[in-house]
């Protein structure tokens, strides 16, 4: 698998086109994406991978309508994007939860602002029925502080599905777990994602998670210069059949192989990005204090 | 065991942490530990209230004034339990007016003569005073919660809001109420022109000028809150493209609870400050009113009468702020991050 044209297959339902995003102005102006193009096909689980602080949150936050790019454009289904909406479920970093609400609360906020002209029966069913969905209606009438870290993440997961969105984006979901319960919910995620056939774009910087779950993986580039902001110049398909389980792929050849594939990518990439910038750390200022007068004892600098 | 643990909490929740050592050694938690503790909450207070008793009693005893002698511990209580005794007395004098009232109609009633019903007409004791310094300090924060708090979430919401906003509530934050008050009379009066008033003028004035004055710690803490809620939170709110209104009550509103609350308790702090001196310059019944016409009156039981109107000013103001302690913890409850 070498890398391939940045279009999937079919129809794209998301698009970004030439998209260049800065934060702050002057002085301080940091470019975070140049001209990043990505197109994202109906059914397809695309995984975003990358170092941190490449603009893998800032990208993912465009293509839900969260922020809005400098240049170029993003699109949903052929149309300009117009702000958030329900469609597009979005898994937060930090999950967002609401604290002072129940797990079900939570969840019953989705489901009401999506279903508002249900009856409240239905509703509550609803809400129910996608607790359950990520195994937590033991939980359901506990807060989020009461809860585990990859109970959190579930709930999490649980509103973005409440929406019943036809596309979720995920920003690093699992990144704040420990490796069991990562390993788990990565279980659960594909289950989900295959059962219910939704469009995914999961950003991450754990390659295997993004191996064992996408049909295509899409690297994040940094920049070649501090100027400019990172971009995206290759996809490696992943065509490995589903299920997969975890433990086979590590003896998986085509698996080994993809995955020697993108870690040497990603490895270049950086060693290109440290080439370019050889001074990144400041030099010293010299040690040896400069005196004006001869006379005065040496430790008293200027 | 789970028993005591859930009394400790409701006790702390209620900000009444200095009972807390007593439960604890009811069920036998490290004696030693609970009497030092004791000691420390309770011991320690008391030491320093009898000294503060001590001192005053020394002093009081060699201030002379033109009414007599500063009145001692003693006298002061000698005089609290006079107003007690004062009120049991003025209520015994109504309800045997109202007997006779009620026998008299019952009379007239049976011989066919025309009956007027007739209120009884005593002078306010010195607990219906406190009665209406209270009520009218409660109309007051009424107020000033229901223009403070949307104005605060409207200020916090919006940037351009608060920068216009901002000048206007450092301009009126520090008036005194002094200064309102007699605006606030006249305004009053002007307008509020009601054949048969559901309020006294008085009563209106003195709480709108209490308004006046504890409005502006409510507005700034619910901006600061406002502004300081988590961006993802309000993120969700954008992705579920929630209405307004339900963007408030379920996202808004729950995650600046703390920051309201924080705010309100200093409210009412400043609002039963502002109240007395209000009361006294508006004449309205109530704690300053009982204050300005002991001085007023001049009588040798005036000190002592107004140093018991002073205890009882300061012990409903602790009061009051132990309660809003006890909401403001109850709101925090649920608003740590998670």
């Amino acid at each position: 698998m070498t890398p391939r044209s940045l279009s999937g297959a079919g129809k794209p339902l998301l698009e970004l086109r030439g998209v260049a995003k800065h934060y702050g102005e002057g002085a301080r102006r940091a470019s975070v994406l140049s001209d990043v193009s990505l197109s994202i096909a109906e059914g397809e689980f695309v995984a975003v991978v990358g170092f941190s602080g490449t603009g893998k949150t800032t990208l993912v936050n465009l293509l839900a309508g969260l922020t809005t790019p400098d240049a170029g454009e993003v699109s949903l289904r052929g149309e300009p994007m117009r702000g958030p909406g329900p469609d597009r479920g979005f898994v937060f970093q930090s999950y967002a939860l609401l604290p002072w609400m129940t797990v079900l609360e939570n969840v019953r906020l989705a489901v009401d602002a999506v279903w508002g002209r249900r009856s409240r029966g239905e509703r509550e069913l609803r809400a129910r029925e996608i607790v359950a969905l990520v195994g937590l209606s033991h939980a359901s009438e506990k807060r989020p502080r009461e809860l585990s870290g990859g109970m959190r993440q579930r709930v999490a997961l649980a509103r973005a599905l409440a929406q019943d969105p036809a596309i979720l984006l995920l920003d690093e979901p699992l990144g704040a777990l420990d490796a069991l319960t990562r390993a788990n919910l990565q279980r659960q995620l594909a289950g989900i994602a295959l059962r219910q056939r939704k469009t995914v774009v999961l950003v991450t910087n754990d390659i295997d998670e993004a191996l064992l779950l996408a049909d295509r993986v899409v690297p994040l580039e940094p920049g070649a210069s501090p100027g400019v902001g990172s971009r995206i110049r290759a996809s490696f398909s992943v065509a490995l059949p589903r299920p997969r389980d975890r433990t086979a792929l590590n003896h998986d050849i085509e698996f080994r192989k993809l995955r020697n594939e993108l870690t040497s990518h990603l490895l270049a990439l950086a060693a290109r990005r440290r080439a370019a910038r050889p001074t990144d750390v400041p030099p010293l200022p010299p040690l040896e204090p400069r005196l004006r007068n001869a006379g005065l004892p040496r430790l008293v600098a200027r | 065991m789970a028993l005591k643990e859930r009394i400790v909490r409701g006790l702390e929740m209620c900000g009444l942490d200095v009972v807390v050592p007593f439960v604890r050694l009811a069920a036998r938690e490290e004696p030693a530990e609970q009497g030092r503790q004791i000691a420390l909450s309770l011991g320690a207070p008391a030491v320093a209230f009898a000294l503060f008793l001590l001192a005053w009693g020394a002093v009081a005893a060699r201030l002379e004034t033109s009414i007599g002698a500063v009145p001692g511990p003693a006298q002061v209580v000698a005089a609290a339990r006079g107003l007690a005794a004062e009120h049991r007395a003025e209520r015994a004098r109504e309800a045997e007016f109202m007997l006779r009232m009620q026998e008299r109609k019952a009379k007239a009633i049976e011989s066919g003569r025309l009956w007027k019903e007739r209120h009884y007409s005593g002078s306010p004791t010195y607990l219906d005073q406190i009665a209406t310094s209270l009520r009218t300090v409660f109309a007051g924060f009424v107020i000033a919660s229901l223009i403070a708090i949307p104005l605060g979430i409207l200020c916090g919401t919006s940037a351009t809001v608060y920068a216009a906003v901002n000048p206007l509530i450092q301009l009126f934050r520090p008036v005194s109420p002094l200064a309102w008050l007699p605006i606030v009379m006249i305004v009053v009066s002007a307008t509020y022109t009601s054949a048969d008033p559901w309020f006294e003028k008085s009563f209106v004035s003195s709480a709108i000028t209490v308004a006046l004055c504890s409005l502006w710690p409510t507005l700034v803490n619910t901006a600061v809150g406002v502004a300081a809620i988590d961006k993802d939170h309000l993120n969700v709110a954008r992705v579920l493209r929630l209405p307004f209104t339900t963007r408030v009550r379920k996202i808004v509103i729950p995650a600046s609870l703390p920051y309201i609350f924080t705010g309100l308790r200093l409210s009412l702090g400043v609002g039963w400050m502002v109240l007395i001196a209000a009361e006294m310059l508006a004449q309205n019944p109530g704690l300053g009113k009982f204050v300005w016409d002991m001085f007023q009156n001049g009588s040798p039981e005036t000190l002592a009468r107004i140093a018991v109107a002073v205890f009882t000013i300061g012990g409903i103001g602790f009061a009051l702020d132990r309660c809003m302690i006890a909401l403001q913890r109850l709101a925090s409850r649920d608003a740590a991050i998670a």
